[in-house]
């Protein structure tokens, strides 16, 4: 299973959980912004000197920076395309 | 029954971002009121439109907090749904961000059914709707959620009157309550916000689109860096350029009203009171007003725009090294022009630990009051000459020398702070960097001037009262016993000769020490006090004759140099001290920041004073 800090900048896939240790409450915090299970999030690009990322998830832009990234998890990339 | 005739509350909740500010300053026009909680960080804005008045609560995600400021927000809320004087909640959405608007919406409106308090869904920035097919069904909306979703933009006045209709005649949250109460997790909500969308909100996401065109620029690796110290040096010309003549203005309004009433007055001590005490100190103050108006009118534009979280983007990994956020950028830019707004604007770090680091090494960048100090050291001790054949002064090398070593001090302090509380506070309390990377947008320059300007009169109320008192002990303490024109032989000259041994490692005389001193209110009255000891009316004006004076006093290029180092380090400012106390909710922050910063001060005061002998300086 890979997670979402090694998402390739233009790639898309499905959210398929979380970290057991993420807390909770920042858990909660990254679902009501849209990263919840079953979500399509596409790595929009990275900052640079090797900072944030910015995600796009439920049509809004979010930077989130490595260690938040690493604990969502992710299931099998889909294709460009997507479901739109 | 009478308290609810009386008063009648509107609350306004929303996302960052929905265009809440804006629609707030359309209901309620120029009168506004911000009020602070102790210890936090949280601000309710509050304003009056018609018989109601409006509460303009922190942008939120959702109902259940991440930080501490998040937490007392929403129980302020709380507290506020239970009170009878709450006439409706107006739930600001975005219409080009409708899912997660919805989102707040689905958390708001069970909690409002509960305490019977109606809730109005205002779907804000709707003039950005545009294009084929794109289009909110609002009817379809309203009658889904069961609140009346009214349509606006807050930019172009769109649908205001609907709004305001809606307001005077709140009606309670009707229509299924079934299913959108039982919706009691996280992901219910969220699919229900996302059915919502998909029925009766606008397709497609093209505002994103054109959002990543523009970061394709400005978050890119090669040209953001660049891109971004082009817009700071712009801001920073704004800041230091653009208050000037406002700050002359102030200058001369507050020095012509002192001395009218002041000749209104009898001779004697309440004239010359009101003429050294109480004008010439409060004009000190009042000076760098205008200059905290600007910087509050560039960061609002800077925000409003969407620049300023790319720039904590940006920034976020080289400051992360120091154990600073990348929203600790712009506290430490803004303390170059004054150390009291920049400790306000730290409170949108969204860690409590960095946050409390980040205010803590505010002090250490160079900020205005400083520049006076500057202005007569370095021009009266530094050499005119000029560097790399011509194109640098060796005066200006030596200023931006400055700017440049208060920056550093930050960081150093920054990165100790970091390892000492590290293991006390820990990471646990860290909130992550999640940052909404908003459409880029023109900022609106109405309600930016008046977010500013209601900021402002909160720093000057906020800084006065210590101010005024500060300068009132220090006029006593150089008026008595000989009265005006004495300050040679007041208590505070004393206190200098007393001192003498102290301030003598670092190559200050007693006058100088008596500058020191004095300066602890505040660092510009340093130039005045000068001026007085050495007989000169008017320092400010005369500081070629004020540093002849000083060399005729007996100080040389090293006892400048040492007091440059001392000012660049030392804390020397009474309302620094108290709003840090304020922002920080307790006194050990302020205490331990004043004796380190004094302490290192004087170290470096000493140790740049005795190496500049040794050369031969």
């Amino acid at each position: 299973m890979t997670n979402l800090s090694h998402l390739p900048t233009g790639a898309s896939a499905r959210i398929s959980g979380f970290d057991s240790e993420l807390r909770p409450e920042v858990g909660r915090r990254l679902r009501a912004l849209g990263f919840v299970h079953g979500s399509e999030v596409r790595c929009v690009r990275r900052a640079p000197f090797g900072g944030p990322r910015v995600y796009a998830v439920c049509g809004a832009a979010f930077a989130l920076e490595p260690e938040v990234a690493s604990q969502v998890l992710l299931g099998a990339a889909s294709s460009d395309d997507g479901h739109r | 029954m009478t308290a609810t005739a009386e008063r009648a509350d509107v609350l306004l909740v929303g996302n960052p971002n929905s265009g809440k500010s804006l629609l707030f300053t359309r209901l309620t026009g120029i009168a506004q009121k911000v009020a602070n909680y102790p210890g936090v960080t949280v601000e309710v804005r509050s304003g009056h439109a018609g018989g109601l008045t409006i509460h303009d609560y922190p942008g939120t995600y959702s109902l259940e907090p991440l930080t501490l400021d998040e937490r007392v927000a929403i129980e302020k809320l709380d507290a506020a749904l239970g009170d009878p004087g709450t006439r409706a909640i107006v739930c600001v959405l975005d219409a080009t961000r409708l899912e997660r608007s919805l989102y707040l919406l689905l958390e708001l409106l069970p909690r409002a059914r509960k305490a019977h308090v109606p809730v109005i869904a205002a779907v804000n920035i709707l003039d950005e709707v545009v294009g084929a097919g794109a289009h909110i069904d609002l009817p379809g909306l309203t009658a889904a959620v069961g609140c009346p979703c009214i349509g606006v933009s807050a930019k172009t006045g769109q649908g205001l009157d609907l709004l305001r209709d809606a307001l005077a005649h709140p009606e309670e949250i009707a229509g299924p309550a079934g299913e959108l109460d039982g919706a009691a997790t996280v992901e219910e909500r969220k699919r229900i916000a996302r059915q919502l969308n998909r029925a009766h909100g606008p397709p497609g996401d093209v505002l994103l689109r054109s959002q990543e065109r523009l970061d394709r620029l400005f978050l890119s690796t090669r040209l953001g860096l660049p891109v971004f110290v082009l817009v700071m040096a712009v801001l920073f010309q704004a800041i230091f350029t653009w208050a000037a003549p406002l700050m002359n203005a102030v200058r001369v309004v507050v020095a012509a009203t002192g001395t009218f009433v002041s000749g209104l007055l009898p001779a004697g001590l309440i004239h010359d009171f009101v003429r050294d005490g109480v004008f010439a100190g409060l004009g000190a103050f009042l000076t760098f007003v205008p200059q905290i108006f600007v910087l509050f009118l560039v960061i609002g534009a800077l925000e409003d725009s969407g620049y300023l979280a790319r720039a904590a983007v940006i920034l976020h990994r080289p400051l992360g090294w120091f154990g600073l956020s990348g929203r600790s950028f712009l506290p430490l830019l803004s303390g170059h022009a004054c150390a009291i707004p920049a400790m306000m604007a730290a409170r949108t770090i969204e860690s409590p630990r960095r946050r409390l680091i980040t205010v803590l090494v505010i002090p250490f960048t160079s900020c205005s009051a400083r520049l006076p100090i500057y202005a007569l050291l370095i021009g009266g001790f530094i050499p005119a000459r000029t560097l790399v054949g011509g194109l640098l002064g060796l005066q200006g090398a030596v200023f931006a020398g400055i700017y440049a070593f208060g920056i550093v001090m930050a960081l150093l302090a920054a990165a100790v702070l970091d390892r000492l509380t590290r293991r006390r506070l820990g990471n646990l309390s860290d909130a992550p960097f999640v940052v909404e990377l908003p459409p880029y947008r023109l900022p609106s320059v109405k309600p930016i001037v008046i977010a500013a300007a209601t900021r402002s009169w909160s720093f000057v109320q906020r800084a006065a009262p210590v101010i005024f008192t500060v300068v009132v002990c220090i006029w006593v303490l150089g008026y008595f016993p000989r009265g005006a024109g004495h300050l040679d032989q007041s208590w505070l000259a004393m206190l200098g000769q007393w001192l003498e041994p102290v301030f003598r490692p670092m190559g200050a005389d007693w006058k100088a020490g008596v500058g020191i001193v004095t300066s602890f209110a505040a660092r510009e009255v340093f130039v005045g006090t000068m001026g007085t000891l050495n007989g000169l009316e008017d320092a400010g004006t005369q500081l070629g004759a004020l540093s002849t004076q000083l060399h005729l006093g007996g100080m040389g290029l090293a006892g400048a140099l040492g007091l440059i180092a001392f000012y660049a380090l030392s804390l020397q400012c009474a309302s620094t001290l108290a709003v840090m106390r304020k922002e920080t909710g307790s006194a050990r922050a302020p205490v331990l920041a004043f004796v380190s910063m004094t302490l290192l001060a004087y170290a470096a005061a000493v140790t740049t004073f005795q190496v500049a002998r040794a050369l031969g300086a």
